[in-house]
């Protein structure tokens, strides 16, 4: 690919400190240095995100860590430097954080609400499930001081919460879901482990899980109330989440870069954890400038023609390609080049957890529509399915 | 007084869905040839995608599900992206509103 015909950059994600309060087992920043984004680098990464993007694009500011909840200072410089220069440029603009929410506190709030920041809290499910894994240096849980925190973190803007899923996390799924939509968090993310090992016995787990928590959706629905849980719907079917293929995997090195607290750049946060800060992986800095050549290669990379498939490509009548061809590459994206250089050493060879995963809880889907149409049948008024938004339109 | 409410049908509990689920997949969780038929089916269907003024792909119309993007509230969240920002179910990521 040609570094002129490379997709122009629409947001960033900033690393506002490299330090964590935190210290999760499955942390992939596994060496954090007490280091915190400069002014000098704000400016130079705003001056580079205002070459790269074209005129008529929103831009978009992730606040990431280490935990950026440390320094709301610097969020405030950051939210408020991008908002007059967009303004000046007659651009919008939107912002969200990943937090641990430990620090969640009155400011933290009306910090988030006077910049409209969207919250995305990292909980990993009940107090069993969380402590096991996201615990402070002293090796004590965080669960209990997030519940402190968490009336607040709800009424922050576009609040979800985002759980991970790993292998040893798997058997409290659905009680872990059940618990968090008792505390009344009715929009979760999950995201799969994939550097876990993942056996038969693992899957088949994950499935029993996983059809339990469909059970919890539609009796949330039967009445009437939406619990948004990432991969189920009890709106739009199977076919709705796998119509598309998609260009690309994902943002990564294609609409937005990472930008460290150091400022250099990256295709996306996962990877200087994933390859400690690494050079190889480096696509320049922001007083440097883009090193194109390098970003072209994973903008090739990152296209979904260019991934190879892996071991879960499911196809109506052939049994491998490359994932543009595989039946569920518009659900799946075909895993993310971080995870599959990780993995495979290639950023174009995925791993085959994420696709057998993301095929069981299409599976699940699948029961979710036939258990919905019956609903329908038999005339529960909350039945009707919606037309999805492009056969809507 | 008469209550002019239509009767409610009883609802099932959690346990009753699980077990109605369980009764429809068995403990296998594949997709199966018909529902890879139906994809492929909608796959060969014309997609219908909205360009801004300036010819830059709108997001909602190819968002694939109803989850809320936490960025632009149209969208879906990447499915690897710890970040959940740039959207998968969109082919160019555009995010915010357009």
């Amino acid at each position: 690919m040609q570094a002129s015909e490379m997709p122009p950059l629409s947001g960033l994600s900033l690393q506002v400190t490299d330090a964590c309060n935190l210290a999760c087992s499955y942390c992939y920043f596994r060496e954090k240095a007490p280091i915190t984004i400069s002014a000098d680098t704000i400016t130079k990464a705003l001056n580079l995100l205002e070459c790269e993007s074209t005129a008529g694009r929103s831009w978009h500011i992730n606040f990431f860590g280490g935990e950026p909840t440390l320094f709301p200072h610097l969020i405030e410089s950051i939210a408020e430097q991008t908002q007059q220069r967009a303004s000046r440029s007659g651009k919008a603009t939107t912002f969200s954080m990943t937090t641990n929410g430990t620090r969640f506190d009155d400011d933290m709030l009306a910090l988030a609400k006077a910049y409209k920041i969207n919250t995305l809290l990292s909980l990993d499910g009940n107090k069993k499930a969380h402590d096991a894994f996201r615990v402070y240096h002293s090796g004590k849980g965080s669960f209990d001081d997030i519940i402190k925190n968490l009336a607040r973190l709800k009424s922050a803007d576009g609040f979800s919460v985002r759980m991970t899923i790993s292998v040893r996390s798997v058997p409290y799924l659905a009680e872990s879901i059940s618990e968090l939509v008792e505390l009344g968090i009715d929009s979760i993310a999950t995201s799969v482990v994939a550097e876990d090992t993942w056996t038969e016995a693992d899957y088949e787990r994950f499935g029993e899980e996983w059809l339990k928590v469909a059970a919890l959706t539609l009796n949330y629905r039967l009445r009437g109330k939406r619990l948004r849980v990432k991969g189920l719907s009890t709106d739009y079917g199977i076919e709705s989440q796998c119509k598309s293929h998609s260009e690309y995997g994902c943002g990564a090195a294609t609409s937005f870069l990472f930008v460290d607290a150091k400022g250099d750049l990256y295709p996306c946060h996962r990877y200087p954890g994933y390859f400690n800060k690494s050079p190889r992986v480096r696509l320049g800095t922001v007083f440097t400038g883009i090193d194109r050549e390098k970003r072209a290669r994973y903008v090739a990379a990152n296209k979904a023609s260019a991934k190879r498939g892996c071991s879960s490509f499911i196809h109506p009548t052939v049994s491998s390609g490359p994932c543009n061809q595989c039946a569920i590459q518009a659900a799946c994206g075909g895993a993310c080049m971080a995870i599959n250089e990780n993995a495979t050493g290639d950023p174009t060879r995925p791993p085959p957890v994420l696709g057998r995963i993301k095929q069981i809880m299409l599976a699940v889907q699948d029961q979710v529509d036939t258990y919905w149409q019956d609903v329908s049948l038999k005339g529960n008024p909350h039945g009707r399915r919606q037309a999805a938004p492009a056969e809507a339109s | 007084m008469a209550d002019d409410k239509p009767p409610q049908p009883k609802l099932p509990n959690v346990e009753q869905i699980l077990k109605d689920l369980q009764k429809q997949v068995g403990k296998k969780l594949v997709l199966g040839p018909n529902v890879l038929a139906r994809i492929a089916a909608a796959h060969a269907r014309p997609r219908t995608v909205n360009l801004d003024a300036h010819g830059q792909f709108v997001p909602t119309a190819c968002c694939a599900t109803t989850d809320v993007c936490i960025l632009c509230d149209s969208g879906d969240y990447c499915s690897t992206c710890d970040a959940a920002d740039w959207c998968v179910s969109s082919d160019t990521h555009i995010i915010g509103p357009t």
